[in-house]
């Protein structure tokens, strides 16, 4: 007879798991604690939003092309800062992912070992250095270069914002990079050089080609971090809400709406209800974006572990 | 001959491989059994399926049963604390527990309940002695078990087993990992510990089992080929199975 | 050497020279903010810059220091840090140790990434909702504290089930072998085990909250105080948050600029005292190494 082992004393890493005592059930409810604050941060955005709809409709909410919430009578169209979100956003990433890429090339196949770890306790410490600070740099020092260079009404536009989130994002992009180069299989490597690749034909043949997916998946997380991130876009977006046509134009993202706007408005009354709103709209795209890169990952690391 | 474990028609599978196959056998008491055979026959799954150490992987299933003091081991009511407190276990790499000599070994007593801190001196001391480590470490017991060698570790795992007061001492290919004059070290330990405890050793070394075995069961692709007095094994074997391993043809 | 070959190397060169350029300027541009931040900013650090009341003369020009923000800084970091600790430490040690293949542990396992990848504007809104508002806490230090515990909780976590899965299993056979039971062998053996480099990356992530803004913004944080909060339901200062006041809305802002990159040295030494303390402890512990 073939006999299933015992359930209620079974190991660890066992499917039968069955809470025994006070402590496993302490662990256990920690472990969901995660689970039920996501829950209530969606069942918190949504209750201070949908009140909203008393008033306007959600089409107007969505796809209205103007944000006036302090005219009579106020107007909450969304869509100029979701759209100014996406173009920073974008823009952001395409300076960010080669940018690191460069870097993270540089540390792993150019740089002596010692300057390698150079690099990447900098790169650590960096990576620490509130936004604000980078905002700051933005507000004081890059705007009115741009503004006096370029001859423009303001420094304060989509390019600012783009390059100081890209300083802000580029030092977790290259480290999370470094991380998958310093781990690709080696053997790989050495059958590329035993044909007798240079190391740069390897790189750019081999390592890189093999680096697709955890490069989307790193790619997906930057964008995930941009998207939401508040204080350089308060700071230096030039908190327009209108549609920015050129990067040169200020633009007043979703995120900084919120913050510069809910100090200024009494609870309870709609224009709080559209600020949970936009709240609503940066949580689950960012959890999307967020669910996208995650998923690339653990495909890719499902077929590592099949090789 | 006192019997300590009666392995009736013990079967084991991985997902759908068996790795066991119908085995069964009288381990002695307070004599040391060797478990012999070719690497991959199952020594080490036969010996981790009597502590249900396996139990851990999900698509691991018995069939058949162990029988300690009447009761069977394998059965889901039998409790998984108790069985491993009567049946101690000591692994092939030293695993001591990243804590100090003294409360790697005072752990177990620990865990099941013992706090008063004479028994527990007490316990540690006489269990160290007992492993053959304890003048080496005596003046420094709050020493990181990792800062021992490789033999000390795998004599302190030993302590740590024998605290417990365990009836059956399980080894799986103890001295694998270490170097000869450790080995010959916990050798002497086990012979020792032989008097007072059952005793169950998995080694590829057959050289190992003639120098400390009093019973050997040989295992191939999951059998018991023979079991037997460990002289009788060794001069004279009934299967030819067991002369060619002996001979060194599976080796 | 064939010809080919010589032109396969010197593409290689002159890739590689390229590259070297690109990062070394991209490297060089990154110090260079520090540089200008500290050349701004060194000027307004003096001991009474630390240690004062802030204010402002009639002009608007910031003549006090930052105390209150210094202090307010502290007392939200360390609190959000009380309530976040315990609990992430127990959630890692659940997903580390108690790992079964069901569904509903990679639901609980996914969970903790996206409340990690949550923007912290969206903390902020929460907190107000949750803390402020529904709770009834008000704005008041232990209302942000409590949205930055939130914050922290899932770095918290990743942290710990990282450094208890570092831990090898033969450790864990050890224990279960003595007979200890799932919960004894988590908390006896890997816990303890695990704990230099949990308490590493506990005061990393604390670095990290110490220098949000959008979670205080809405609250409790305020600009300005005249004296230092007496109890957890006062409204508090913080370091990040006047810099951003000073430079978006005080009346002379031109006056204030060099105030705030000074707040911004005090910020950038204080996280990087908290990563050099990682730093040398992850060292230190490399050469004790136990595991």
């Amino acid at each position: 007879m073939l006999q299933k082992l015992g359930k209620g004393d079974v190991d660890i890493f066992s499917p039968h798991f069955k809470k025994n005592n006070v402590v496993d059930s302490v662990l256990w409810s920690s472990g969901w604690l995660s689970n039920v604050i996501i829950i209530a941060i969606i069942f918190f955005l949504f209750y201070n939003w949908v009140p909203l709809f008393k008033t306007v409709s959600p089409i107007e909410f969505f796809f209205g092309t103007r944000w006036y919430p302090t005219v009579t009578p106020p107007l909450y169209g969304t869509l100029p800062l979701l759209i100014a979100t996406i173009e920073i956003s974008l823009f952001s990433l395409i300076l960010t992912f080669p940018i690191s890429i460069v870097v993270t090339i540089f540390m792993t196949f150019i740089a002596p070992k010692k300057i390698r770890y150079l690099i990447k306790i900098f790169l650590e410490f960096f990576s620490s250095i509130p936004s604000v600070v980078l905002g700051l740099i933005g507000l004081s020092i890059v705007s009115p270069y741009l503004q006096n260079t370029f001859n423009l009404d303001t420094g304060l536009n989509v390019f600012n914002a783009s390059l100081m989130l890209t300083f802000l994002t580029i030092p977790i992009t290259a480290s999370m990079m470094e991380d998958f180069m310093v781990s690709f299989p080696r053997e790989q490597i050495e059958g590329a050089e035993a044909l007798g690749a240079t190391s740069i034909e390897t790189l750019w043949k081999v390592i890189l080609p093999g680096l697709k997916g955890p490069f989307a998946s790193i790619a997906m997380l930057s964008m995930g971090r941009i998207f939401g991130e508040t204080m350089i876009v308060l700071m230096i977006a030039g908190n327009a809400a209108i549609f920015p046509t050129s990067i040169f134009d200020p633009a007043k993202p979703l995120s900084a709406t919120i913050a510069a706007e809910m100090g200024e408005t009494a609870v309870g009354t709609p224009h709080f209800y559209a600020l949970f709103g936009i709240g609503v709209i940066i949580f689950f795209i960012t959890l999307f974006i967020n669910l996208i890169g995650e998923s690339i990952r653990i495909k890719y690391e499902m077929e590592m572990r099949r090789n | 001959m006192e019997v300590s474990l009666k392995i009736e028609n013990l079967s084991a599978y991985f997902g759908e491989k068996k790795i066991l196959d119908s085995i069964t056998f009288d381990i002695p008491s307070k004599a040391i059994t060797a478990i012999v055979g070719p690497s991959g026959c199952g020594k080490s799954t036969f010996v981790r399926t009597i502590n249900r150490m396996n139990d851990r992987f999900e698509n691991f299933r018995t069939s058949g049963r162990i029988i300690l003091d009447g009761e069977d081991v394998l059965s889901k009511n039998y409790p998984l604390e108790s069985l491993r407190m009567r049946i101690g276990m000591v692994f092939q790499r030293p695993n001591p527990f990243p804590k100090s000599i003294y409360e790697n070994v005072a752990f177990g007593l620990k865990i099941h309940g013992i706090k008063d801190k004479k028994t527990l001196d007490e316990s540690v001391r006489s269990s160290l002695k007992a492993a053959a480590i304890y003048e080496q470490v005596k003046d420094n017991l709050s020493l990181n078990a990792y800062k021992l060698s490789g033999g000390q570790q795998q004599r302190l795992c030993i302590a740590r087993a024998l605290a417990v007061k365990p009836e059956v001492i399980l080894l799986d290919e103890p001295t694998s990992a270490i170097d000869p004059i450790a080995t010959k070290q916990i050798e002497d330990v086990l012979e020792k510990l032989s008097e007072d405890y059952t005793i169950v050793i998995v080694t590829h070394n057959i050289q190992q089992a003639a120098r400390i075995a009093d019973y050997i069961a040989f295992i191939y692709l999951g059998k018991l080929v023979e079991f037997g007095k460990a002289e009788e094994i060794l001069t004279s074997p009934k299967e030819k199975l067991t002369n060619d391993y002996l001979t060194g043809v599976y080796s | 050497m064939n010809l080919y070959l010589k032109k396969r190397l010197r593409k290689q060169k002159i890739v590689f020279f390229t590259i070297s350029v690109l990062a070394i300027l991209i490297l060089v541009a990154m110090m260079g903010i520090i540089v200008i931040i500290f050349v701004k900013g060194i000027r307004v650090i003096n001991w009474k810059f630390l240690t004062s009341l802030p204010s402002f003369d009639f002009y608007g020009v910031p003549q006090g220091g930052i105390g209150p923000a210094i202090v307010g800084t502290f007392l939200i970091t360390g609190l959000g840090l009380v309530f976040s600790v315990p609990l992430g430490i127990l959630g890692g040690i659940f997903l580390s140790e108690y790992r079964t293949k069901g569904k509903l542990f990679n639901i609980m396992r996914m969970s903790v990434a996206n409340l990690a990848g949550v923007p912290s504007v969206v903390h902020g809104l929460f907190g107000m909702a949750v803390f402020t508002i529904f709770f009834g806490l008000g704005l008041s230090i232990l209302s942000a504290s409590l949205t930055l515990s939130i914050l922290a909780l899932p770095i918290v976590i990743m942290v710990t089930e990282n450094a208890m899965k570092n831990v090898p299993d033969s450790v864990r056979e050890g224990a279960f072998a003595l007979g200890a039971k799932r919960w004894q062998s988590a908390l006896l053996v890997v816990f303890p085990a695990a704990f230099s480099k949990i308490m590493t990356g506990v005061v990393l992530s604390s670095a990290r909250i110490a220098g949000e803004t959008a979670p205080i913004l809405f609250t409790g944080a305020t600009l300005y105080l005249t004296y230092y909060p007496h109890g957890l339901n006062e409204q508090f200062m913080a370091l990040p948050y006047m810099i951003w006041g000073l430079v978006t809305t005080s009346i002379n802002i031109s006056a204030s600029t060099p105030f705030a990159y000074g707040i911004s040295i005090v910020l950038i030494i204080l996280v990087a005292a908290m990563n050099s303390v990682a730093m040398v402890s992850r060292f230190v512990m490399r050469k004790h190494d136990v595991l």
